[in-house]
């Protein structure tokens, strides 16, 4: 496994240029390569959803993608939510609801949710939960995060 | 790390540990569930790649031999030399410099096996015609029974007598962080690092020891954060044996992180048995005796270290705990088979338990001509009968179970949902309502069930608490944070606490079966209350006290508030907080401490084992819509009130309790680990083992009572669990009024559901 690709993209919102294994998965590039420990790993088979980044705007699950799938495309993962000290609305409305416990499919949720905040004009609760059936959480139930989207997205009820 | 931290994605669980030095374990994991392993021998293109196998692991580690209560001990090989017990049991490891390489190494590794008969039923292991250990030749890796033949003239004299045989599956945790560990080995201090995904770092460092042959004091484990747990965490692994002792070996720091497929396969399981469970009543619907006999798969071993009884012990224990009854005789037995060792899952046992008892209770009610909630309430305990003690043994401090049950009637609008029941047969449609009772064992003070509590002030005043205990984010340290700070008299921020650390934190039990706020809760009050005493006694010898300086004096006649500890008569007259506490550190210049009187230092540990296991209770109402056609069923409503004693953090139990559901939701509906009759595991992918999704989970109404324990100091009673061992009886319950059928298996998949329907309808 000498070969290597050359890899351009954005991470961010910053340039990266890396050679990479063909072989290497998207969310260990962002992990191992990057340091960008906050994308973690729970299945690595898709089902879980705790590895899912942004790319070009899109929830993807980077265990699922090679790094080198991701060329001259732009990365948003968790480290690039906050913009410094302050947090991102979405965020905040998570940790004011009690959305979330270990901690660990955090990242995850928050990219997914991101999205689909983007699109979403006025959605439902049930809406809100479909969009979250993509991520798994074990410890607190959803309603938190529920309540902190729907916060987000202007729902009442 | 704090909830914010954790937001941002700075959380630093396993995975993430720097490990820029390590190189990296793969391990090479049986495909049959029993067989001998005849050769194992380096991938054909790598002949020279670092591989160790159970044989070389034999000569140098010792087998564990776990004991408990009722375990039948044997020696159990972290890695068997000769033979693997289940598909998934680890045979060798192999080192490569990054993941990748060490997996396709662990791939090419070459290993000669001879399938040998595998045992994968409780019939087949009680059938002993296969022997899995050599020296348990019936299989029975752990046995229990209680007061027998004592109920035999109460069900022959009994008014009415229901029995019947139950199943639960078998099932696992599933947290969403798998295990993983980082070891390192320094030859000049001759010590270990172990980093691991554990719930219980001293235990842990207590079985290293026993294994690798060297002192507790020659270990250090570390857990970092952690990704869930829910018990399955709570065990020591052959992977965490296996990275230690080989980095000893290389001298290299190693690191394995486990895949979900391991993770599935060949960490730990839980929840599988039968119960045959009888209760006789007076035709009032009064529960006199109950009998019980539970048998459970434990699978290839006893995991150290609570043992192949956790699971059948935990359930005969709890039968009917929260019911008045005369007596009763269990019976519990633990049996190996070719599958993946059983432990601790949420809800050990008593979701077994629950779901017997409870679905027998309907069926007594129907029986009996008596409303569901009726026949509970006619059996609950009752105010005056705390404190109880149950005909096996259990303890109960306080509680108002009526009131509980009373309370989740009202809030669900039990009688309007009995009335929309009637409408909605009127309209051809199957509703169901399911009621459930339960009280939840927690704080257990078994093996051996104590904890460590350490409360530090610095000279500069800040404040430290090192504790046993270890959260799998439950959010531990907020809690013991504001504790300690409300207890010393200062803000939040100045108190950090430290969890998992065996070199810093005083040794104790860890977290599991919902201890934390009980056990180390009690045992945190313990040592910041001496800590404080110690403050109030150098205040009291600044502020110039004549006499004797008793700990009831000085709680008396000072306060702390606002940085000062100061008379309690006038507040006027104090010294500062932080002079106080150089004062204690001998540096102050205008006071010189007695050391006769008080000693240097504001340092105090304590460790407490709780008299007795502390129970809280819970009642829960459910409502569902159930489609006779396809089986499927909607859940209309979930009303859940608990009695937790005083409720140290709302926002924690809320959590909990609502977690908690949402897992019983998983364990009642979807949550199946299936094995083929040869042990292969067909649900080794979460495409296969499902667990709920926001789309299974509706929303919870949370309701809650305080009846404060009189056993723990902070007056709290564990929780924490009750949603899971709640829930999947409440749908049961549920489920079954809908269908008028009974329910004695589980999970509540589509099928069985339409299976169930068209029995029903064909009566």
């Amino acid at each position: 496994m000498s070969e290597r690709v050359a890899l351009s993209l954005q991470v961010n919102g910053a340039a990266v240029d890396r050679d990479v294994e063909p072989r290497l998965t998207l969310a260990d590039f962002l992990r191992n390569a990057l340091q960008l420990t906050g994308t973690h790993l729970g299945c690595e088979h898709g089902v879980c959803g705790a590895c899912t980044v942004l790319v070009d705007g899109e929830a993807v699950r980077s265990c699922l993608l090679f790094a080198a799938q991701a060329q001259g495309r732009s990365i948003t993962t968790i480290e690039g939510l906050a913009e410094g000290a302050d947090l991102h609305p979405l965020q905040r409305a998570l940790l004011e609801r009690n959305g979330l416990q270990c901690g660990f499919c955090t990242p995850g949720v928050l990219m997914t949710a991101m999205e689909f905040l983007d699109n979403a004009s006025g959605p439902t609760r049930d809406e809100i939960r479909k969009a979250l059936s993509g991520t798994i959480c074990r410890c607190t139930g959803y309603q938190g995060m529920v309540d902190a989207i729907a916060e987000i997205a202007g729902v009442d009820r | 790390m704090t909830r914010e931290q954790l937001i941002r994605g700075e959380g630093r669980f396993i995975a993430d540990l720097p490990d820029a030095d390590c190189r990296w374990v793969a391990f090479v994991r049986s495909p049959h569930a029993h067989a001998r392993v005849l050769s194992v021998l380096p991938p054909e293109d790598a002949p020279d790649v670092m591989l160790v196998t159970g044989r070389d692991l034999a000569g140098n580690i010792q087998p564990l031999r776990v004991q408990a209560p009722g375990l039948n001990v044997y020696d159990w090989h972290l890695m068997h030399p000769e033979r693997a017990l289940f598909v998934g049991d680890p045979v060798a490891a192999v080192v490569a410099d990054n993941p990748y390489e060490a997996e396709d190494l662990a791939d090419a590794v070459r290993v000669e096996y001879e399938p040998l008969p595998a045992v994968t039923s409780l019939e087949a292991a009680a059938g002993n015609e296969t022997t899995i250990h050599p020296d348990l030749s019936d299989n029975v890796l752990f046995k229990f029974a209680l007061n027998e033949g004592a109920t035999t003239e109460m069900f022959a004299s009994a008014d009415l007598v229901v029995e019947r045989t139950f199943r639960y599956p078998r099932q696992t945790a599933v947290p969403l962080e798998c295990r993983g560990v980082l070891a390192r080995y320094d030859p000049r201090e001759q010590r270990f690092t172990v980093w691991t995904s554990t719930q219980v770092p001293h235990y842990l460092r207590n079985g290293l020891s026993q294994i690798l042959g060297v002192p507790e004091d020659d270990i250090r484990v570390i857990r970092p954060d952690v990704g869930g747990a829910f018990g399955l965490k709570a065990q020591l692994f052959p992977e965490e044996v296996v990275l230690p002792w080989l980095a000893r070996e290389t001298g290299s720091a190693l690191k394995w992180v486990e895949d979900r497929r391991e993770n599935l396969l060949a960490s730990v399981h839980a929840h599988e048995g039968t119960l045959t469970l009888g209760a006789a009543f007076d035709g009032d619907g009064s529960l006199r005796a109950v009998r019980a006999r539970a048998e459970g798969d434990a699978g290839a071993h006893s995991v150290f270290p609570f043992g192949a009884g956790l699971d059948p012990f935990t359930t005969v224990i709890n039968l009917f705990g929260a019911y008045r009854h005369e007596v009763s005789e269990v019976d519990a037995t633990g049996y190996a088979t070719n599958k993946a060792p059983a432990a601790s899952y949420r809800g050990v046992g008593q979701v077994l338990a629950v779901f017997a008892v409870e679905q027998l209770l309907d069926i007594a009610a129907g029986e009996l001509g008596l409303d569901p909630a009726e026949i509970r309430r006619r059996n609950l305990l009752r105010t005056d009968d705390f404190p109880h003690t149950t005909p096996t043994g259990n303890a109960f401090d306080t509680g108002n179970y009526q009131e509980t049950l009373r309370m989740a009637l009202e809030r669900a609008d039990y009688d309007g949902l009995r009335a929309e029941q009637k409408t909605a047969a009127a309209n051809g449609k199957r509703l169901g309502v399911g009621v459930v009772a339960f009280n939840e064992v927690t704080g257990v003070t078994l093996y051996p069930g104590y904890d460590g509590a350490r409360v530090r002030i610095a000279p500069d005043g800040t404040i430290q608490g090192f504790m046993s205990s270890a959260s799998s984010g439950q959010g531990h340290a907020e809690v013991y944070g504001r504790l300690i700070a409300e207890e010393l008299g200062v803000p939040r921020e100045r108190v950090r606490i430290v969890e998992g650390d065996t070199d810093l934190c005083p040794p104790g039990s860890g977290t599991y079966a919902s201890r934390t706020a009980v056990t180390m809760g009690n045992t945190l009050t313990l040592a910041s209350q001496d800590l404080r005493r110690k403050l109030l006694k150098v205040a009291a010898l600044m502020l110039k006290f004549e006499g004797e300086l008793s700990d009831a004096r000085v709680e008396r006649e000072l306060t702390i508030a606002d940085g000062r500890i100061c008379l309690a008569e006038d507040p006027a007259t104090g010294v500062d907080f932080d002079e106080v506490v150089q004062a204690a550190y001998l540096q102050t210049l205008d006071f010189a401490l007695p050391q006769e009187i008080v000693e240097a230092g504001l340092e105090v540990t304590r460790y407490e084992k709780l008299p007795q296991n502390v129970f809280s209770n819970t009642a829960i109402v459910a409502a569902v819509d159930v489609d006779t056609e396809t089986g499927h069923f909607e859940i209309r409503r979930l009303v859940m009130v608990g009695d937790c004693g005083r409720i140290l953090d709302r926002e924690t139990v809320d959590g909990q309790a609502i977690g908690g559901a949402a897992m019983g939701i998983g364990c009642g509906t979807l949550e199946q680990l299936a094995y083929d009759g040869d042990g292969q595991l067909l649900t080794a992918s979460l495409m296969d083992y499902l667990v709920p999704t926001a789309m299974e989970v509706p929303p919870i109404e949370v309701g809650h009572l305080e009846t404060p324990s009189s056993v723990t100091r902070n007056a709290a009673k564990g929780m924490g669990e009750s949603g899971t061992m709640g829930i999947p009886a409440v749908l049961a319950n549920a489920v079954a009024d809908a269908l008028s059928a009974e329910v004695t298996e589980l999970p509540l998949s589509e099928e069985r559901i339409a299976g169930l329907a068209m029995g029903a309808s064909s009566l």
